[in-house]
């Protein structure tokens, strides 16, 4: 006969005090496994999610790179030379230009050595004007006739215009129901149209393009212009500042703008985009987060609130148990069993149910928090055996501290006090 | 060697509203083969003395030597290891622990104390006291005179050297009264010493060695 057989047998015997003990251990163990369970697998989720949001962005991003490079690769930035002291909000108001530019500068800056930088150089004549013959103020534009230079690989960003003919706005096209080829009559003048413009959402919709020396006749501005864009400047963003500054010396009493390119609205779109991307991941980041800290601070509390509550109600089996055993303790104690075997006897109880309470607890605190987490399936995937282990190591301990004081009380009974009563 | 000798011991319960003075300047002593009944009305302080004998109940005055040793200037550890090397009780109310069977009742008594052959000794003393046809059942299953026959198996289990026994035959029929008797008879004759507690005038009268309290 030992202690530990003495414990069992008597486990065995008072099935309903062991019961309501063990209840009660597994409801604070499953209530703590259970809650670290959820918060494993959100956490879990959460890397999840910010993986995959993180691969999304990465593949977009590289998707605009792409783009842009080949953007890049094709378009260049685009600078528009114009008189010094043009405003650019007057370039459209109806007198539209007060200054001009000799067209010779065309020429000076073709000659330069800033061409190996610039594509296309074109002139244009542009101004706001009354079509008289159909009621309407267009933007009249006359273009350069001819290709550009000879010698650089021809792309044609603009079309050359020829003489007699011109090109329609969208808004001009659709609204006087100009058809491809129909002869149209501008300031007196007939003209072919051979080309109708897609619709921009810009002044290119109410504008006309003719040839520029047909334009100058018909503005009487012969052998001047507004200005010259100049398509295609090859160079990175640091050297535009150059540039300008480069223009304005061989051409003088110029100003050179920017136009805002493709690829500068390109560039900046990207830029925005993946802040976008960063900016959504990082509050998806901190929403988890805050989520984590909500359900983490919830449990910080209800969970040990359980555990005491649940120790406290094993402490209180564990007094009614001591009182049942009154008897068994004195005639223990009369026949040799030192009061630290009875001690032992309690304690090992309360380990025992610690034990298999703590061993219960934890799976059904991971199968109800993976049940409710995300799918029975998964449920191996959060078996953590630290945490296991962990429990089944500080229950009993835990077990015994709740039914410390109910042992001591036993231990230390007086036998003569228990067995000298009738 | 006396076995156990008390030394006019006095023992006064102090309740909040009387004392009760159960023993006053008791003295006797038990040598080997010393069989004593002690017989008196109820309530006269008899399980008293044996729980003073046993070293359960501390008296408020004289000594108690066991083996020439005072019980009471032992460590409680000690005299607890004393109690279960030395002495067998078989209370009153006999104190069977509900929840074992015959047989690991009897072995419980060996639950302080190293004890080889424990088993043999234990079916040895059911046979004895004629309870092999109840080896497996539970105190609750069991009459009181089978209960008492228990009890004093295990009081005896640890082979002691005194055996204090209260009322031992209280609930016994003449023939199982006759079996516990003899043993216990038996049990003095082998150099062991006990002290018999009744309040029947009638069995006490069956002894030579006889105190009246
Ligand atoms: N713990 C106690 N507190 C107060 N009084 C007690 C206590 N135990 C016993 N007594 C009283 O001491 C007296 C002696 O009691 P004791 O149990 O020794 O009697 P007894 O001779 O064994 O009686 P019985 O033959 O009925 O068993 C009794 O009057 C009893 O009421
Ligand atoms: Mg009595």
């Amino acid at each position: 006969m030992n202690i530990l057989k003495l414990v069992l047998k008597e486990i065995l015997y008072r099935k309903t005090g062991f019961f309501l003990a063990f209840l009660s251990v597994v409801i604070a163990v499953s209530c703590l496994s259970g809650s670290f369970t959820l918060l494993k697998i959100h956490d879990l989720r959460t890397d999840r999610i910010i993986a995959e949001k993180e691969e999304q962005t990465q593949k977009k991003m590289k998707k605009l790179e792409d783009d842009y490079r080949k953007i890049m690769k094709k378009l260049g930035f685009n600078l528009l030379i114009l008189p010094k002291g043009q405003n650019i909000g007057d370039l459209y108001s109806n007198d539209y230009a007060a200054k001009y530019l000799p067209e010779k500068y065309v020429e000076t800056l073709k000659n330069s050595k800033l061409m190996t930088l610039i594509r296309h150089l074109v002139p244009i004549l542009q101004q706001k004007i009354k079509w008289t013959e159909k009621e309407r103020t267009i933007i009249l534009v006359g273009v350069k006739g001819e290709k550009a230079d000879a010698g650089l690989k021809e792309e044609n960003m603009f079309d050359p215009v020829t003489p007699g003919t011109l090109v329609v706005g969208y808004e001009l096209h659709k609204s006087l129901g100009i058809k491809l080829n129909e002869k149209v009559i501008l300031l007196g003048k007939s003209f072919t149209a051979v080309k109708l413009q897609e619709e921009r959402g810009n002044k290119d919709d109410i504008s006309i393009w003719i040839n520029l020396k047909e334009a100058q006749e018909m503005l009487d501005k012969k052998g001047i212009i507004n200005g010259i864009m100049a398509l295609e400047c090859y160079c990175p963003l640091p050297i535009i500042q150059n540039i300008r500054a480069d223009v304005e010396k061989i051409l003088p009493e110029t100003q050179v703008i920017e136009l805002s390119t493709d690829v500068v609205t390109r560039a900046e779109a990207r830029g925005r985009a993946e802040e976008a991307a960063k900016d959504a991941i990082l509050s998806e980041k901190a929403h988890r987060l805050k989520l984590r800290d909500e359900m983490e601070s919830f449990t910080s509390i209800l969970v040990p609130l359980v555990i005491l509550a649940c120790a406290i109600w094993v402490g209180f089996i564990f007094f009614s148990n001591v009182r049942d055993r009154m008897f068994e303790v004195g005639i223990l104690r009369a026949m040799g069993c030192s009061s630290s075997s009875i001690m032992r006897l309690f304690l090992y109880k309360a380990g025992i149910i610690g034990f298999i309470g703590g061993v219960v607890g934890y799976f059904i605190g991971l199968f109800v928090g993976t049940v409710l987490g995300e799918s029975f399936s998964s449920v191996l995937t959060y078996l953590d055996l630290g945490l296991f282990l962990w429990i089944v190591f500080l229950t009993p301990i835990v077990s015994c501290l709740a039914s410390w004081v109910p042992s001591v009380i036993a231990a230390g009974q007086d036998p003569a006090n228990i067995l000298g009563r009738e | 060697m006396n076995i156990l000798e008390l030394k006019s011991i006095s023992k006064t319960y102090i309740k909040s509203k009387c004392n009760i003075l159960a023993l006053k300047s008791i003295s006797l002593s038990l040598k080997p083969k010393d069989f004593v009944v002690i017989q008196g009305s109820s309530g006269c302080g008899k399980t008293t003395l044996l729980l003073i004998a046993g070293g359960l109940l501390k008296p408020d005055s004289g000594k108690v030597l066991l083996e020439n040793r005072d019980f009471y200037s032992l460590s409680a550890g000690k005299k607890s290891e004393t109690r279960g090397q030395k002495i067998g009780f078989v209370f009153q109310q006999f104190y069977l622990i509900p929840y074992l069977n015959v047989l690991d009742n009897i072995l419980s008594a060996s639950l302080g104390i190293k004890a080889k052959e424990k088993k043999e000794r234990a079916l040895e003393l059911v046979k004895h006291f004629d309870l092999e046809d109840r080896v497996n059942h539970f105190p609750s299953e069991l009459s009181t005179g089978e209960r008492q026959r228990v009890a004093l198996a295990r009081a005896v289990f640890n082979k002691p050297k005194l055996i204090l026994a209260d009322e031992p035959t209280g609930n016994l029929d003449a023939k199982n009264a006759e079996i516990v008797v003899s043993y216990l008879k038996e049990f003095a004759k082998k150099g062991n010493a006990v002290l018999f507690v009744t309040h029947s005038t009638k069995i006490a009268k069956a002894f030579k060695n006889r105190i009246k309290l």
